[in-house]
C-alpha cells in the first residue's frame, strides 16, 4: 500500500482511495489592527474519499459529500492553531478507532437525507486538530466504520 | 444442346466466382483503408493519423496497420517523426494508481484501481507546443468528458524536478485534477508528451493508449475507438466487428468468463452427447439436489 505524506500528515492510501494533503493559501494582507493575515493563519488538511475526490471542495468535504454513494466515505483531518488545543473541546489522543454508535445524521457539517457523520477534536504532538468523517449511509454504517477504522490506524501526525 | 447448357452453366459459375473475389477485394481494401484512419463513408469525421485505438497492443493487429510499434523498441525510440509518440505493441499492461504533487505543491493520490468507470490520463508538458491545445480544450468543462460522459480526466506532466509547478499552475484549469508525477510516467511507459492512456477502473486494467495531434483528433479517436470495443452509451457492433467477428468473440468470452467458465475449464471437454446435469444419485452438477436445497461441497 503506497504511502503519502505532507505537511507533517501521512497515511497510507487504501486501492481505490483518492486523498489529498493540503494547505490553502495564506492571504497576505494582514486583518485591520492586528498582525493575523486576514482570514487567520493556514493549516494543513488532508481529504480521504472511497471514490473520486473533485478538484475544487470545502474543507470539509463540501463539493464531494453530496455526491457521495450509500458504500462511500470520506474523512477529513483539519488542523487548527496549535494554542486552540488547550481548550476543552479538545481531548489528548489521536482517535485510531471509531464506533458505529459515534455517528449520527445531525452530526454532519451539512445534513444530507440518508447519511451521517462525527467529529472528534483532539490534540497530539503538540497540534490540535478536528477529525470529521461522514458515511454515505446511515442505515449501513456498521459495515462502513470498518474501512474508515482501517484508514485511521495508519494515518500519522508529526510533531509541530 | 445439353453440352451449351453445360458450358453455360460453368461460365456463370466462374463469373459468379469473379464477382464475390471482387466483393471481398474491395471489403479488404475498405477494412485496410479504415484501419489507416481513413473513412469513406459519408458523414465520416475528419480524417488523420490513427495513433489511438483501444486494443492496440493486444498482438491482434500488425503494427504497420495500426500505428504501433515493435515491442522491443527503446522507450525514446517510439517518438515518430511528427514528433507523437507510439504504443509499442507489448501488450496491454495493468493499471496504476497515481501518486505526485498537485501544481501548488500539495500531496495527491488518486485513484484508477477498484474504482468505477473509465479514467482518462492525459500526460502533457509544459514545454511543447503540440500540448497547448490540448491544455486549452481542457479549459472548457464539456471537453473533459472526452473519455465519456462518466469518465475520469486526470492531466500529468512529469515531476517537478523536470517541470516548473507554477508553469503548470498557469496552463491547468484549477477544476481539472493535475498531477506532476515523473513515476506516472514511468509506471505507464509514456515516452513522451502528448500521450493519453485510458484506464477501465472496475478491471484495474489499461483498455487502449496513443498519441494524437490535436483534441479534435483524440475526440475522434476516442470516441470511434471506444464504440469499436464496447464501451460508452450507444456502443455496439459496427459492420467492421461483424465482417470481422471481433465483437463476437469478445461477446462470446465475456459470457464464458461471466460464468466462470475459463480456458480448460472441465465443462469444455465434456462429451456432448452426455445427459447434462444429472448423475446416477439424482443430483445436478450445480449440486442442486431434488429437494431444493444446496449441497455447496458437491459442486466442483
Amino acid at each position: 500500500m503506497a504511502r503519502l505524506a505532507a505537511h507533517g500528515l501521512s497515511c497510507d492510501v487504501p486501492t481505490g482511495w483518492d486523498v489529498r494533503i493540503y494547505e490553502r493559501s495564506q492571504s497576505t494582507v494582514d486583518a485591520p489592527a492586528s498582525d493575523i493575515p486576514m482570514g487567520g493563519l493556514v493549516h494543513p488538511t488532508m481529504h480521504a474519499a472511497s471514490s473520486s475526490l473533485p478538484p475544487s471542495r470545502g474543507d470539509y468535504g463540501s463539493g464531494y459529500v453530496e455526491r457521495m454513494t450509500a458504500t462511500d466515505v470520506f474523512v477529513c483531518l483539519a488542523e487548527f492553531d496549535h494554542e486552540a488545543g488547550a481548550t476543552t473541546m479538545f481531548d489528548e489522543g489521536q482517535p485510531r478507532t471509531l464506533r458505529s454508535a459515534d455517528f449520527h445524521p445531525e452530526a454532519q457539517q451539512r445534513v444530507i437525507p440518508g447519511m451521517c457523520g462525527t467529529q472528534r477534536f483532539f490534540t497530539t504532538n503538540g497540534r490540535a486538530l478536528c477529525l470529521y468523517v461522514v458515511l454515505g449511509s446511515w442505515v449501513r454504517r456498521q459495515a462502513l466504520v470498518p474501512a474508515v477504522n482501517a484508514f485511521l490506524a495508519r494515518i500519522e501526525i508529526d510533531p509541530r | 444442346m445439353t453440352v451449351l447448357v453445360l458450358v453455360e452453366g460453368v461460365v456463370i459459375l466462374l463469373l459468379a466466382v469473379l464477382v464475390v473475389g471482387l466483393l471481398r477485394s474491395h471489403a479488404e481494401i475498405l477494412r485496410a483503408l479504415h484501419d489507416l484512419g481513413i473513412n469513406l463513408e459519408e458523414g465520416a469525421p475528419p480524417t488523420g493519423t490513427k495513433t489511438f485505438d483501444l486494443n492496440t497492443r493486444s498482438g491482434d493487429r500488425r503494427p504497420a496497420d495500426s500505428g504501433v510499434v515493435s515491442a522491443d523498441t527503446a522507450v525514446r525510440d517510439r517518438v515518430g517523426a511528427s514528433g507523437l509518440a507510439a504504443p509499442s505493441a507489448d501488450p496491454l499492461g495493468d493499471a496504476h494508481d497515481l501518486m505526485g504533487v498537485t501544481p501548488r505543491g500539495d500531496a495527491a493520490a488518486v485513484a484508477v484501481n477498484g474504482v468505477n468507470g473509465l479514467t482518462l490520463l492525459s500526460f502533457l508538458s509544459t514545454g511543447c507546443i503540440t500540448c497547448l491545445d490540448f491544455w486549452d480544450a481542457f479549459r472548457d468543462p464539456k471537453n473533459r468528458s472526452v473519455g465519456g460522459a462518466a469518465a475520469n480526466l486526470v492531466v500529468l506532466t512529469r515531476g517537478p524536478e523536470s517541470e516548473s509547478p507554477a508553469a503548470v499552475a498557469q496552463l491547468a484549469d484549477p477544476e481539472l485534477t493535475t498531477l506532476l508525477s515523473s513515476e506516472a510516467f514511468d509506471d505507464y511507459s509514456v515516452p513522451v508528451a502528448p500521450y493519453f492512456v485510458l484506464v477501465d477502473g472496475s478491471q484495474s486494467r489499461i483498455i487502449g493508449e496513443g498519441a494524437a495531434a490535436s483534441f479534435e483528433q483524440l475526440s475522434s479517436l476516442l470516441s470511434k475507438a471506444m464504440a469499436d470495443g464496447g464501451y460508452g452509451v450507444g456502443a455496439r457492433r459496427t459492420r467492421r466487428d461483424v465482417l470481422r467477428g471481433l465483437r463476437r468473440n469478445t461477446t462470446a468470452d465475456e459470457a464464458l468468463d461471466a460464468a466462470g467458465i475459463g480456458p480448460g475449464h472441465p465443462s469444455l471437454h465434456e462429451d456432448p452427447r452426455t445427459e447434462r446435469g444429472q448423475t446416477d444419485s439424482g443430483q445436478t452438477d450445480s449440486g442442486q439436489t431434488d429437494s431444493g436445497t444446496t449441497d455447496r461441497s458437491a459442486g466442483g
